[in-house]
């Protein structure tokens, strides 16, 4: 090749107006993971998303969690955890867990599906939604008082849970509390008389002292607790009973174990709040004292309105214009390349026409949607 | 206030004339058809004050309040269930309905009917008795496992006589009764999770004795139903030590080898899961190993051929090749 001529060629810029740019449509066409049509994402982690889906024999919404191998190689653990969390999911059936439907593989593009009961979000987008990041007391106790029933159902199955987080809550429409993410979930063997665990993955601030300081065995099912604890705690204050700037200053503030009591809280969440974020984990509460609890017995009041899932008002399911693709095809009228003068066009006239429709008053909504998640729960 | 008609019935009133009615039903003398009129019409009105209807709000928690004093200090909850029996059908469903909401009433950490009941357990027993009467068998189901809720109520019925009445219950010969009664039963082992392990470990001997009738049961269903709670119960956590001591009785490990090679492959499963336990016990009793020793040879050999078509099921795959492995290196403990 002459490399005068390349040179050259590298100082020639050819003049493009814009308008004559060519785009391709964003394809939005239909796709299918088994008998599910696939929507928009959900939510994305390190080993890849979560996105809606509709399965088309039930008509069931529900979550699709994509694993791809080479991501999760470059996690530690990941493909273990991922083959652990698949093997606990599929032997539990409780209201307050997650339920796993069915696991598929595509050997081909080397990807694993996780078809999961359908969430509209976690406890921690809920408390991120709202300014203060706390919830009522009313709807904290609602949802603890599930967390405490899914998690008695964990521990009689013999699972540590470990990583008990607001992120790890899910909340469905109809308000009901699911425990997931089982990745760094341990199992006391069916014999062992102690629960005794020997090391914690879970995510740092909702750690026990006995973690934070490196005690080579511990409770599993003590662990669990505190985690709940910091739970609560987060759920009702908006904050975090221990901080501090890295990982270290946090483990050596949980380490210390002690912790300011907000002076606003009421005596029996101060005093189950104390029992769940005991540092000594044998004067830690068992599931049975909390269980019996004051706070968690007595009915509360719903004065305050409840903080409602974040997102759109009716949370539409994200599938539908696939699957209107999926059954009716694309539209013949829509080209597939178009230039940037023929978006600007398009653009005007559904300015123009959207302005008409809001002078007409006549505001169109979705024909399908999703049943509002209610903010009227019993307590 | 309605323009026309009776003002409504102060909840007093309302309690004292169900309570003639119910009287009245229960002397069965020539008025009884009227009787059993009256019974239904105040129940309904109960009924509306607690729940409303379509037109009207249930009534403030103060009319409720004296509604719930009233039905304590009349003791008409034990008449109404005693008399449960004579009540019309709509009637009986009505009592339940009234029942549960009562129940169910709390006040700060309060439960004041639970507090009533605990003062009462002939109510907990007649319903309980519930179960031979055909004709109420389902209604006092409802009530009894809304009892159940209450861990205070569960411990009464399960720490009586009568809780063994359970193991008849469940094996009567109608079928929507037997399972209703298994449903109770299975709720009052479990629901509670202390409670209930409390009560097995007080109570081992006469529970289990009980409980391998049922797993020699002629009624497939009950044989069925009894093997699959039994694995629940001994795979608990809450459990365990009922658990150690289930499986250090050779009885219990012949039943279930005799269980793996039933006809129906659901009992064999269930079996399974029951039978593994015996297996993966690192501190096998002598005669327990003994027995698996003598069977050595057979059990790999049948175990390999154990439901072989369950290759979807990847853990219980996993768990026989276990068992087989275990099998195979049992080896006999020299005598010293």
């Amino acid at each position: 090749m002459d490399e005068n001529w390349e040179e050259d060629s590298l100082l020639v810029f050819n003049r493009v107006d814009s308008d004559q740019v060519i785009y391709q449509r964003e394809p939005k066409g239909v796709k299918m993971i088994g008998r599910y049509v696939v929507g928009e994402v959900l939510g994305e982690g390190s080993y890849g998303k979560v996105k809606e889906a509709l399965d088309q024999e039930t008509l069931t919404r529900r979550a699709i969690k994509i694993l791809k191998r080479n991501k999760l190689k470059r996690i530690p653990n990941g493909e273990a955890n991922v083959q652990r969390e698949i093997k606990l999911l599929s032997s539990l059936k409780h209201p307050n867990v997650i339920s796993l439907i069915e696991v598929m593989k595509n050997d081909v593009k080397d990807k694993l599906y996780m078809v999961l009961e359908f969430c509209l979000s976690s406890l921690q987008s809920l408390l991120d939604s709202v300014p203060d990041k706390k919830l009522p007391l009313s709807q904290a106790h609602y949802y603890f008082c599930q967390l405490i029933d899914g998690l008695e159902y964990l521990h009689s199955r013999r699972i540590v849970h470990k990583d008990l987080k607001p992120g790890n809550l899910l909340l469905t429409m109809d308000g009901t509390l699911k425990i997931s993410d089982f990745g760094v979930a341990e199992v006391v063997g069916l014999f062992d008389p102690e629960d005794s665990c020997q090391d914690g993955q879970g995510t740092p601030a909702f750690q026990p002292p006995e973690i934070a300081n490196g005690v080579n065995n511990f409770s599993g099912f003590k662990v669990d607790i505190w985690g709940s604890g910091v739970s609560l705690f987060n759920m009702c204050t908006g904050q975090y009973p221990f901080e501090g700037d890295n990982v270290y200053r946090l483990y050596e503030a949980i380490g210390r174990g002690t912790f300011t009591m907000p002076s606003n809280l009421d005596q029996p969440l101060a005093d189950l709040l104390s029992g769940l974020l005991c540092a000594d984990p044998n004067k830690r509460f068992n599931l049975n004292q909390v269980r019996h609890h004051q706070w968690i017995v007595r009915k509360l009041s719903r004065c305050e309105p409840w903080v409602e899932c974040p997102g759109d008002q009716v949370h539409s399911m994200s599938v539908l214009p696939y699957l209107h693709d999926l059954h009716y095809g694309p539209d013949p009228e829509q080209q597939d390349f178009y230039t940037q003068r023929q978006i600007n066009e398009a653009k005007q006239l559904a300015e123009e026409n959207r302005d008409k429709e809001l002078r007409n008053n006549n505001t169109k909504t979705s024909c399908i949607s999703s049943k509002k998640f209610s903010s009227c729960i019993q307590s | 206030m309605p323009l026309f008609g009776k003002s409504q019935k102060s909840p007093a009133e309302v309690v004292k004339s169900l309570k003639e009615a119910v009287t009245a039903l229960e002397r069965g003398d020539k008025k009884a058809e009227k009787a059993q009129e009256d019974v239904s019409k105040n129940l309904v009105l109960i009924k509306n004050m607690l729940y409303g209807t379509s037109d009207t709000e249930p009534q403030t928690d103060i009319v409720v309040a004296q509604l719930a004093q009233e039905l304590y200090n009349s003791n008409l909850l034990l008449m109404l269930i005693q008399n449960l029996a004579r009540i019309d059908f709509e009637g009986k469903k009505d009592v339940a309905q009234v029942f549960n909401n009562i129940l169910r009433r709390q006040i700060g950490t309060r439960s004041p009917t639970v507090e009533y009941i605990c003062t009462k357990p002939e109510i907990l027993f007649t319903l309980m008795r519930g179960y031979e009467h055909q004709d109420i068998a389902l209604n006092c189901g409802t009530m009894l496992r809304e009892c159940a809720r209450y861990e205070a109520l569960a411990k009464i019925m399960l720490y009586s006589d009568d809780f063994y009445n359970f193991f008849n219950y469940v094996e009567v010969s109608t079928f929507d009764i037997a399972s209703d009664a298994f449903s109770t039963f299975k709720e009052l082992l479990t629901r509670h999770k202390i409670l209930g392990a409390e009560f097995l470990e007080a109570n081992y001997d006469k529970v289990f004795g009980h409980y391998q009738r049922l797993l020699n049961s002629e009624n497939y269903v009950t044989r069925r139903q009894s093997l699959k709670l039994l694995g629940e119960l001994l795979l608990d956590r809450h459990n365990f030590s009922v658990m150690t001591r289930y499986i250090s009785n050779p009885d219990n490990l012949k039943l279930m080898m005799n269980m793996l090679r039933e006809k129906s492959r659901n009992i064999q499963f269930e079996a399974f899961h029951v039978f593994k336990v015996f297996v993966a016990n690192p501190n096998k009793p002598k005669p327990i190993l003994d027995i698996l020793l003598r069977n050595q040879d057979k059990l790999v050999e049948f175990l390999t051929r154990f439901h072989t078509d369950r290759s979807e099921d990847e853990q219980f795959n996993d768990e026989k090749a276990y068992l087989i492995r275990q099998i195979q290196e049992l080896r006999a403990v020299p005598d010293h």
